[in-house]
């Protein structure tokens, strides 16, 4: 079975100041501002990565447990998804 | 064919001139802008003011590019320009509707300059400007009260561009609640972002926070992601070149003060 990926919603502007990344839909003029573990999870969607793949990179660098990594992995796409922010990758 | 009358603005590095048969609306123009007239404007965007028949579907104003193609719509206007050629038309009711124009228009020509439109008070003093973005509420308007009447470009929204090396603060005929405004610039000094408090107290703030506040307070009408992009890129410029405060303040200044006591540039 081929794990989900996703990518970024098209129209996004996007931009780091000063080590900070800004997101803008321009569709609603708003602004994202997605931090810590959230930037992570946000580059690693940039990279094609699957959520077996983030749950591994998020237990190296948090030092969490695996089960609580997906969680909230889980919990951050999904709220990306609903902002329409990202989109699946069709497989 | 009617003869056609023009009149031209300058709000900072941006020019127009508007060109129309019909005498009051030019009329009415001036008596608009009267600080913003120029005999002499540099580079203008012709425009060529027409009719608009009747009040479109309501929707919020913006401007589109394609190409060599900008459009500028809002329920009360329509406009077409030529990027390549500056010039254009655009279908108004009446001349009321220019203010709204004129703001949805620099906010596109500001992204060429490497400037922004802020919901922002600013005042010139120590020959440089303080600029205090904020949002409705945020006390523009109270700070503006503090600041002596010469001294302040306007208590609503403040032109940035660069200029050089520099950052440029402008007065804009765009006002809140008073009705003072200047057409003077100065050197930008620094950001002053406001809340209101008991107390006054200045304290230096990071450049990704003065750059998220300074997003929340800029007026945009673009809606292609490359537009905001060229945004994104001139607010993180800004953000780098110029200093950015927190400024506690309450709505009277401690006895024996002014303003430039309690926020030096």
């Amino acid at each position: 079975m081929t794990a989900v990926r996703y990518r970024h919603a098209g129209r996004l502007a996007q931009r780091k100041i000063a080590g900070t990344l800004f997101i803008v839909d321009p569709r609603h003029a708003c602004l994202h501002q997605p931090h810590g573990s959230g930037e992570t999870i946000w580059e690693m969607v940039r990279s094609g990565n699957t959520i077996p793949e983030m749950v591994e990179a998020l237990c190296d660098d948090y030092d969490v447990e695996p089960a609580r990594a997906e969680k909230d992995i889980r919990r951050f796409l999904r709220e990306l998804r609903r902002k329409k922010l990202i989109e699946e990758i069709p497989r | 064919m009617t003869p056609l009358s023009t009149v031209s603005i300058a709000i900072g590095p941006v020019a127009l001139t508007f060109r129309s048969g019909q005498k009051e609306t030019l009329r009415q123009i001036r008596s608009m802008y009267p600080s913003f007239l120029t005999n002499k404007p540099v580079r203008p965007w012709t425009v060529d003011l027409l009719s608009l028949e009747k009040n479109r579907p309501a929707a919020a104003p913006f401007f589109r590019r394609k190409d060599n193609a900008l459009k500028l719509s809002w329920s009360r206007f329509d406009g077409d320009l030529d990027l390549s050629r500056r010039a254009g038309r655009l279908k108004i009711r009446s001349a009321g509707v220019l203010g709204t124009f004129l703001r949805v228009f620099l906010t596109h020509e500001l992204l060429e300059l490497n400037g922004l439109l802020l919901h922002a008070a600013g005042a010139l003093w120590e020959g440089k400007a303080a600029v205090f973005p904020g949002r409705s509420g945020s006390g523009k308007s109270t700070i503006s009260r503090l600041v002596p009447r010469a001294s302040l470009l306007s208590d609503e929204i403040i032109l940035l561009y660069r200029k050089g090396t520099r950052w440029m603060a402008q007065g804009t005929p765009f006002t809140g609640e008073s009705p003072v405004h200047h057409n003077a610039s100065g050197p930008l000094g620094r950001l002053v972002f406001l809340r209101k408090s008991a107390r006054w107290d200045r304290q230096d703030i990071e450049r990704p926070d003065a750059a998220r506040r300074l997003l929340r307070c800029t007026l945009f009408f673009g809606r292609n992601d490359p537009d905001y992009a060229r945004l994104l890129d001139i607010v993180r410029r800004l953000v780098g070149d110029v200093s950015a405060s927190l400024l506690h303040f309450r709505p009277d200044l401690p006895p024996g003060r002014c303003l430039h006591d309690c926020c030096p540039l």
